[in-house]
């Protein structure tokens, strides 16, 4: 099978099978534009992302490489966050530091299917908590003035268990 | 004590409390008054027992006294009492098991409403998950709001007395496992869930009847009205519940008395700390309610300790439930004022923050978040704030699953953020007054006008200016569902609905409608595919609308005409020129004894046919069934219910020659029930068919 060779920030070089590294819409149109895919010493740098990061996206690419394409109208369907598969749960059991540094290259690689999981699994850590513990969980201080959080409060009041 | 007492004899003090919100208390003592009125033959049955009686109130078993409402609201042409009936006083049949018409059969999202007569009373498409399957299925609007285990069903049944809630049971005589929630209403009118059901509790359905009484949250909220929620996605078959058990301790007169004079107190300091200035209230936790009513009282208060009667129980109280909250609420305020804060080391921050993640990313990450979850974000910061009421995140809106919390303030702040407003559902909201038609109308006249998708099934607070509205603001609606929209008394106007010219799906299921107006409609709205008129009044000439249909909506995929009396073989006839129809449903039309050659003509001319419902249409013939083993290529899911003179042989027929078929309902064909029982099983196995039949295997 025909490898590439992708190359992070950090200036290391990664092997890869072509068809995996081909799941990011970035790598692809790269490929295609500049008539890579048929050198087999071409180097493709990636200067967004560091090895730690690439290392984590290509196991990633490469346990979901017989994935089905996301279309467009799955784009619109169902934003339910409870259909995340138990491997790609503990795939994602990193510090969050590496979760957001996986969105930022899910993002910049042009990879759906992470960027679409990264950014359920966030959206887990923020449902159902108050905004005390999403703070907490976040480190985000409150910035509001005394009359800002009243009115935020205020349009809140349906949402405070009773 | 009644509720309708107890809103007459408030005492003055409490009038404000009552002003603020005057819709919830009249229309639900109205509808009570109603109800009470309705139901008044049924006040002697003994809904009640009573053990031993003392100064606090005695422990009272009591069982429905009527009921409110439910989601798949009463057919307009049966009296409504049939209905309550089943499910008011004692278990008529438990612990029998099976299908009884004197029990109360689920309703569904799609289903018909029970009536008295055994066959009438059958449910359909109410388990499982064969509807959704079906070519008429939808989708769920902003799907991430809904829970877990989502309702598909409600009942809200009243009881004689108050209690304070210790045990619901739930009398299950049919198919039982489908009660989610228990939730109570209580006096200061909010819904309480008593219980929340797990994955693990529908796992495995139960086989037989059940006395349901799952351990409920420990309260001290006062109750005699409960809504019951149900999912049936794990049934086999349809449910079927035969009474409603309310168990508790009653509440004396003085305790009440003490009750709402705390309560009223409570209400006071609260007034009191909101008007305050802004500045004062730089400690939130006391502003904002949070915690029990203990901690509030310590907050306030400056703890003094007061050992009255039930303090044991409160003190026990404070401890499991607030007094981590109480010590995090004083430590915060504590660091505020005393110099170094920090009693818990902060965590190590990460090298990229949630907040460095660029704008349309966090966008998309709150796009995942239920409405709630969104709002709540919206109170971390002003970033924040700022992208959580984007419009964006506002394109679909669903308070569905916010029933009990949907109000008018809701509405008020959604139509301000939701400026690119597309889709929005919000049946069942409004049961308790709490959404007011004049903001609801001053929300579509805002955001309605971009609208394609509307439902407002099951919406209590519709009224006939309401719709009109409607009519005139959204003429972009491609979706609108009204079912259960028929008010008490009827007073809903609906010409307006003329002016909608784009409908692909309208949903009238179960709300009473002119001829004249659908007839316009229809030829109004040539892009219709998907047409629900089950249950839509006897008014209505279905040969004429079936002779509109050819004419008018050829592009028709789904027609539901279930119980739909006044169609004949002629219109049967019409309705064999809707070649891209998909699902047709004709349960209990069609009443005549021949059906000439029309099940012929349909079969023939819509080859795409995938779901035809024939239930208890009596005029079937052996011939019919071999047109259907002969045509039915595409059939997936056939209801055969109640057709008396099917054979074995012509079930077997269709079984070997629609290669595709799912579901093949054989309830109440008598001539194979006795019979070929077993045989039912195995041809179950052999061709891969759940063939549903109305005993067990």
């Amino acid at each position: 099978m025909p490898s590439i060779k992708l190359q992070s920030s950090d200036e290391e070089i990664f092997d890869t099978d072509i068809q995996i590294a081909k799941c990011s819409g970035t790598i692809k149109t790269m490929l295609e534009d500049c008539g890579m895919e048929d050198d087999e010493n071409a180097i493709v740098p990636l200067p967004n992302v560091n090895s730690t990061i690439l290392r984590k996206v290509l196991t990633w690419a490469h346990y979901h490489k017989d994935d089905p394409q996301p279309t467009e109208d799955d784009e619109s369907k169902e934003k339910r966050t409870d259909d995340i598969i138990s491997w790609d749960a503990d795939f994602l059991k990193v510090d969050q530091g590496t979760l957001f540094e996986l969105i930022l290259a899910a993002n910049y690689l042009d990879i759906k299917g992470l960027l679409e999981l990264t950014c359920k699994t966030v959206a887990n850590m923020i449902k159902g908590k108050t905004p005390e513990e999403i703070r907490k969980t976040f480190n985000i201080k409150k910035d509001f003035t005394p009359a800002e959080e009243e009115q935020v409060r205020k349009e809140n009041e349906w949402c405070e268990e009773k | 004590m009644s509720l309708l007492a107890y809103a007459e004899d408030r005492d003055p003090g409490e009038s404000s409390d009552t002003e603020a919100e005057p819709d919830a208390l009249v229309d639900f003592t109205a509808m009570l008054r109603q109800r009470q009125r309705e139901y008044g033959g049924w006040f002697g049955c003994g809904s009640k027992m009573q053990a031993e009686q003392s100064d606090q109130g005695y422990y009272l078993e009591q069982y429905v006294l009527g009921v409110l409402d439910f989601s798949s609201q009463y057919g307009i042409d049966y009296s409504i009492s049939y209905t309550a009936a089943n499910v008011i006083g004692r278990p008529t049949k438990f612990p029998a098991y099976g299908d009884y018409p004197e029990t109360f059969p689920m309703v569904s999202r799609s289903g018909p409403c029970p009536t008295p007569f055994p066959f009438n009373s059958r449910p359909q498409r109410t388990y499982g998950d064969w509807w959704q399957r079906a070519p008429s299925a939808t989708r769920e609007i902003q799907a991430q709001n809904l829970p877990k285990l989502t309702t598909h069903d409600y009942i809200v049944v009243y009881f004689e007395e108050f209690v304070v809630p210790t045990e619901v049971a739930i009398f299950e005589t049919f198919n039982p496992g489908s009660v989610v929630r228990i939730w109570a209403y209580g006096l200061t009118k909010h819904w309480t869930c008593l219980w929340e059901a797990t994955e693990s509790d529908l796992a495995r359905p139960a086989l037989d009847s059940r006395r349901f009484a799952p351990a409920l949250k420990k309260t001290t909220m006062i109750t005699k009205t409960l809504r019951i929620d149900f999912n049936h996605s794990r049934l086999n078959y349809y449910t079927e519940i035969d009474a409603i058990m309310l168990c508790g301790r009653t509440v004396s007169k003085t305790q009440s008395l003490l009750g709402k004079q705390q309560k009223r107190m409570q209400q006071q300091t609260q007034r009191q700390v909101l008007a305050s200035p802004p500045a004062e209230a730089s400690d939130p936790p006391a502003t904002d309610g949070s915690g029990g009513p203990i901690s509030y009282k310590l907050r306030t208060l400056k703890f003094q300790p007061n050992c009255h009667e039930d303090g044991a129980t409160k003190l026990h109280d404070f401890i499991n439930n607030d007094l981590s909250q109480f010590l995090m609420d004083n430590s915060v305020k504590g660091g505020g004022d005393l110099g170094p804060p920090h009693p818990l080391p902060p965590p190590p921050p990460p090298q990229v923050c949630l907040t460095d993640l660029p704008f349309e990313i966090l966008l998309r990450i709150l796009s995942y978040l239920d409405l709630k979850s969104l709002f709540r974000v919206g109170q971390v910061s002003r970033t924040f704030y700022d992208i959580s009421t984007h419009p964006l995140l506002y394109a679909e809106l669903s308070l569905k699953p916010y029933w009990h919390v949907a109000s008018s303030e809701l509405l008020c702040t959604l139509a301000r953020r939701a400026t690119m407003l597309r889709k929005l559902d919000l049946s069942w909201c409004g049961g308790l007054g709490n959404v007011s038609p004049t903001e609801f109308k001053k929300f579509l006249t805002q955001r309605g006008d971009n609208l394609t998708h509307l439902r407002l099934n099951s919406c209590k607070f519709l009224n006939a200016s309401c719709i009109e509205n409607v009519g005139i603001v959204c003429d972009n609606l491609i979706e609108l569902s009204l079912r259960n929209c028929a008010t008490d008394p009827p007073l809903l106007n609906f010409s307006c609905l003329a002016n909608l010219k784009n409908l692909e799906r309208l949903d009238l299921f179960q709300t009473a409608f002119e001829t004249e107006l659908l007839l316009s409609m229809l030829e109004g709205n040539r892009k219709l595919k998907h047409l629900n008129l089950a249950f839509c009044g006897v008014s209505v000439n279905m040969d004429n609308v079936a002779a509109h249909l050819a004419t008018y909506n050829t592009q028709l995929i789904s027609l539901d005409l279930w119980k739909a009396h006044f169609l004949s073989a002629r219109g049967l006839q019409s309705l064999a020129r809707l070649h891209q129809l998909e699902e047709l449903d004709l349960g209990w039309c069609l009443r005549e004894a021949s059906l000439g050659d029309g099940l012929f003509q349909l079969l023939t001319n819509c080859p795409k046919l995938k779901k035809l419902f024939l239930s208890a249409v009596r005029g079937t013939t052996e011939r019919d069934l071999m047109h259907i083993a002969a045509l039915g290529k595409n059939l997936e899911q056939l209801d055969l219910m109640g057709i008396l003179n099917i054979t074995h042989e012509r079930a077997y027929d269709i079984l070997v020659h629609c290669p595709k078929l799912q579901l093949l309902d054989l309830s109440f064909c008598d001539n194979i029930m006795d019979r070929d029982f077993d045989l039912l099983a195995e041809w179950s196995r052999q061709f891969n068919v759940d063939i549903k039949s109305s005993r067990r295997y």
